[in-house]
């Protein structure tokens, strides 16, 4: 199982003026990749044969062991991880709240 | 600098995304500074006014041209008239201002002012345009330049002490904490002579500043602080003048803020002359070459810069600044419309790269430029249109030239907007 995170943010307006409310929203989803693998067998076969004068016989292939392999994606929902803090890099670092829905968060420019 | 946001998804898996930091161009980029109170109590230079408040049409007219900030500047002595100062046993000023009463009038007249700026979109920056210094004269002469003139660490007779600076922001405090749009308090317009603009002068404006932050968190005011630095907080000399941010500010809201002007017979912090000049004159008066004139005024603009960014965390302004404008030398230069062209296409250019260095400090607070009506320093005449171009500026964004005020109000005076 893996989760392949395709998830972009952006700001809603390009610039602020100062006292604005920027709001930053993220969007996409994860890709949940889940792989299963189930063993069996193929045969053993008998393949009924004839020969150019028309006598006819049997042939038997042997069993053989067979993994299989079954990969499934699923798109999963992805919100914003209230467990863990918002880093803002910035000189003077932002107060940021995450909305209820958990998709964007704002701060005041 | 950006912000980095942690994601999760509906099985628990974790992981992140991250935003660049967004970007504020105002009041990064909104100019302006008006004068609020001058000498004599009287209100409004900007708008000429001496009585009352700046009509709200003028506050809401000026919003629409995109300015979004005010240095609404302010005189100590009319606030604070003097009381007798108070003498210790050498003769020496405990108090020069004797610690009276801020005027409740004007007082209530500025907030009413800050208020109706508000009410358009424009915040405010109060700044006592004092120098470090306190003239009780000037309580009621605007042109009075009569001794006493008490100074900031001077000692002696005409010593202004640290506490009355205090006291003044202390009891301005009252009056300004948590008012809806104040941006910032800019405690003092350049200090300058005290009695030597040097490096010794300047660790005396270290320590009043101090005392100033300190008071004002102590009393609960949060809101943030410009502090300008000696000698007309000019950028050139600031780094050797202050060689560290000097400020302890427990809720880390300081700006530094500087002041820089290229269109006077001197290239400074501060507006001295009486005349506008054309790009190649202003360069003959510093006996130099036109290319050496621009790279001194960016070399300004790039040493303080320079000492922003070598002090993470710092942040800045630039409170003050002005090249010449188009109809300031047809008017006072007397140009022919196509040679004040050329000369205003120089100075715009001049100005987009100044402007460009400052933003680069990835911390610029805001852009204020001076403006009032009845000098002749960068402000009115200064800032008429400049070409009717843009000045590409804070935030990268363009930003348009105001080309006309239609307000009778603002008759001579123009201004940049965002």
């Amino acid at each position: 199982m893996s989760d392949v995170f395709s998830v972009t943010a952006a700001w809603d307006k390009a610039s602020y003026n100062a006292g604005d409310t920027i709001t930053g929203t993220i969007s996409g989803t994860d890709v949940l990749t889940t792989t299963t693998t189930t063993q069996g067998t193929a045969g053993p076969l008998t393949v009924p044969i004839v020969a150019a004068d028309g006598a006819q016989s049997t042939v038997t292939v042997a069993a053989v062991p067979v993994t299989v392999v079954t990969t499934t994606t699923l798109p999963e929902s992805v919100v914003i991880d209230t467990t863990r803090p918002i880093v803002d890099s910035s000189a003077t670092p932002r107060t940021w709240t995450v909305s209820t829905d958990k998709r964007s968060i704002t701060g005041t420019a | 600098m950006t912000v980095t946001v942690p994601i999760i998804a509906a099985d628990g898996a974790q992981s992140t995304v991250t935003l660049p930091a967004p970007v504020v161009s105002s009041p990064a980029s909104g100019p302006l500074a008006g004068a609020l109170i001058d000498n004599a109590g009287n209100m409004c230079w900007m708008t000429g006014q001496t009585a009352g408040v700046t009509p709200k049409a003028t506050w809401d007219y000026l919003h629409a041209q995109g300015v979004r900030i005010v240095r609404q500047v302010l005189y100590w002595e009319p606030l604070q008239p003097p009381l007798t100062p108070v003498l210790d046993s050498s003769g020496q000023p405990i108090t020069a201002t004797g610690k009276g009463p801020l005027s409740s009038y004007h007082m209530n007249r500025i907030a009413t002012e800050i208020q109706n700026a508000y009410a358009s979109g424009i915040v405010s920056v109060p700044v006592f345009l004092n120098y470090a210094r306190y003239r009780p004269s000037a309580a009621t002469n605007s042109a009075s330049t009569a001794a006493p003139q008490y100074v900031f660490g001077v000692q002696g007779a005409n010593y202004l002490p640290p506490g009355d600076f205090v006291d003044l922001w202390t009891k301005a405090s009252v009056y300004w904490k948590g008012l809806p749009g104040i941006h910032a308090y800019d405690i003092m317009n350049e200090p300058h002579d005290m009695p030597n603009s040097d490096r010794a002068a300047a660790i005396v404006w270290e320590s009043y500043s101090q005392q100033v932050v300190t008071a004002l968190r102590a009393a609960g005011d949060t809101t943030t602080i410009w502090v300008e630095g000696m000698d007309f907080s000019g950028p050139w000399n600031w780094a050797t003048l202050h060689p560290a941010p000097w400020i302890n500010d427990p809720l880390n809201k300081v700006v530094y803020s500087a002041h820089e002007y290229t269109n006077w017979t001197t290239i400074s912090g501060s507006g001295t002359s009486n005349n506008e000049l054309r790009y190649n004159q202003v360069a003959a008066l510093q006996n130099m070459t036109p290319v050496q004139m621009a790279s001194f005024a960016t070399s300004g603009a790039t040493s303080f810069a320079n000492w922003v960014k070598a002090h993470p965390g710092t942040r800045c302004s630039l409170g003050e600044i002005g090249t010449p404008s188009y109809e300031a030398l047809i008017n006072f230069q007397k140009l022919d419309p196509a040679t004040a062209t050329a000369n205003a296409t120089l100075w715009n250019n001049l100005m987009s790269q100044m402007l460009a260095i400052y933003a680069g400090t990835g911390t610029l607070d805001a852009v204020t430029m001076w403006s009032a009506q009845n000098t002749f320093w960068a402000n009115g005449v200064a800032f008429y249109s400049n070409l009717g171009g843009t000045y590409t500026v804070v935030g990268g964004k363009n930003v348009p030239v105001v080309t006309d005020v239609t307000n009778s109000n603002w008759s001579t005076v123009k201004a940049i907007g965002v």
